[in-house]
């Protein structure tokens, strides 16, 4: 089994592929950079206390999607026919109720950053909230949102936690 | 000097011969058991889980929440066939180097049967201890069998394994130390290889290992024989992350 083979494998058996370390350093400098500037001039659609507990910014048009994992070639993992984009940015004690997105064929979610003092929190689980995927800063993830229930843990507000994700959601051609 | 792309070059082709575990069980159960494991929610990660055995063994054992790192894509291949049924439900698998996996603070148990150190280098051994603590939370441990220096006699030699029951054909290993380097050096050769493959490893000593967890953070350090016959050649290593 080739090793993208061995991904398409582990994506549909297992229903998710983690990829260490595949985030590549523009992709992270892209980001703090798209980041910063919605700070300076909006941009930002900001979390409330309620059902969206964290920052979202849109991306359009996004990145070039051939260029969000480094070491692999994705679009040969999923010929990926269209894409939207976006950035969340979580502090305090946000969280992702359990849920399942409402379209695309799969999910690349790659942490751009994570505090190292979130203490567990902050955590992408899927299926059920006892699976917490084991993901860092610098990892991403390819699973199929629209057909999994899947959440995010509570960050831990009283250290400080602090998280971003780049999210793509991919359709398939 | 190996590099990583080396060594899991070694493992890929490995993986290509067929084993159906057979002459390998006792073993792994007899590491499993070393495990010392209590709870069945315990988050478990073998390191370099090769094709599967182990992760195989904690899920007939009821764990449920069991991951499995390789680098090597062949090797994890085969583990992804053992473990069809049970992948996405009680074990996950993540191909990859660990020491580029940024999980920090998760997993209670880690483990690593015959540990590659030694193998590629010694900052190399660093990263990969340093890597292991920290995917560990408070009160995790690793648990690793790892050649021993002092086990080099158990260790040379020429070997026949069975790589399937009732198969004629062995897997020949032909292993010898060079005292001058400390280095292991293994050849092996089999019919389904298309070239024999050669390993070579800096042989650690127990006060080796234990400057290595030390320098890694891990608070309390115990090394042992592995089992009760005593060393086979390897060391069975125990570092406790403290609260």
């Amino acid at each position: 089994m080739g090793d993208a083979s061995l991904l398409q494998h582990l994506f549909l058996e297992q229903g998710f592929v983690v990829l260490p370390s595949a985030v590549p350093a523009q992709i992270k400098l892209a980001c703090f950079d798209l980041a910063q500037r919605a700070d300076q001039r909006g941009g930002w659609i900001k979390g409330d206390e309620s059902d969206h507990a964290w920052d979202e910014l849109s991306l359009d048009p996004g990145l070039d999607v051939s260029s969000l994992v480094h070491g692999l070639d994705l679009l040969h993992l999923v010929p990926v026919k269209r894409s939207t984009q976006w950035i969340n940015r979580y502090v305090g004690c946000a969280f992702i109720p359990e849920h399942k997105d409402a379209a695309g064929d799969a999910h690349l979610l790659l942490v751009i950053e994570q505090s190292e003092v979130s203490c567990g929190g902050g955590q992408l689980w899927i299926g059920e909230e006892a699976r917490v995927i084991p993901m860092g800063e610098g990892d991403a993830i390819l699973f199929p949102a629209a057909k999994v229930v899947h959440g995010m843990t509570p960050m831990d507000a009283s250290v400080g936690a602090k998280r971003m994700t780049l999210n793509a959601r991919l359709w398939v051609g | 000097m190996s590099s990583l792309e080396d060594l899991v070059r070694v493992y890929d082709q490995r993986a290509q011969i067929p084993f159906d575990g057979s002459t390998y069980l006792d073993r792994v159960s007899g590491d499993i058991e070393a495990l010392g494991l209590q709870q069945q929610d315990d988050r478990i990660l073998d390191i370099g889980c090769g094709r599967g055995w182990h992760l195989r063994e904690l899920v007939q054992r009821g764990q449920r929440n069991v991951w499995g790192i390789d680098a090597s894509g062949g090797s994890l291949g085969q583990a992804a066939l053992l473990l069809k049924g049970e992948l996405g439900r009680s074990v996950h698998l993540v191909h990859g180097d660990v020491v580029r996996w940024g999980v920090t603070n998760f997993f209670d148990v880690a483990s690593c049967f015959l540990a590659c150190l030694g193998a590629v280098s010694s900052s190399a051994d660093r990263a990969f201890a340093l890597s292991a603590r920290r995917m560990l939370r408070s009160r995790g441990r690793f648990v690793a069998t790892v050649f021993d220096k002092d086990g080099v006699d158990d260790l040379v030699g020429r070997f026949h394994v069975s790589y399937a029951a009732g198969a004629d054909e062995k897997l020949t290993s032909e292993v010898s130390y060079d005292a001058d380097e400390r280095r292991l050096l293994i050849a092996q050769s089999h019919s389904g290889l298309s070239a024999p493959l050669v390993e070579s490893l800096y042989l650690y000593s127990r006060d080796d290992v234990e400057r290595l967890l030390n320098g890694a953070g891990f608070q309390r350090i115990e090394i042992g024989a592995l089992g009760q016959n005593g060393s086979n050649g390897l060391m069975l290593v125990m570092a406790f992350v403290g609260d």
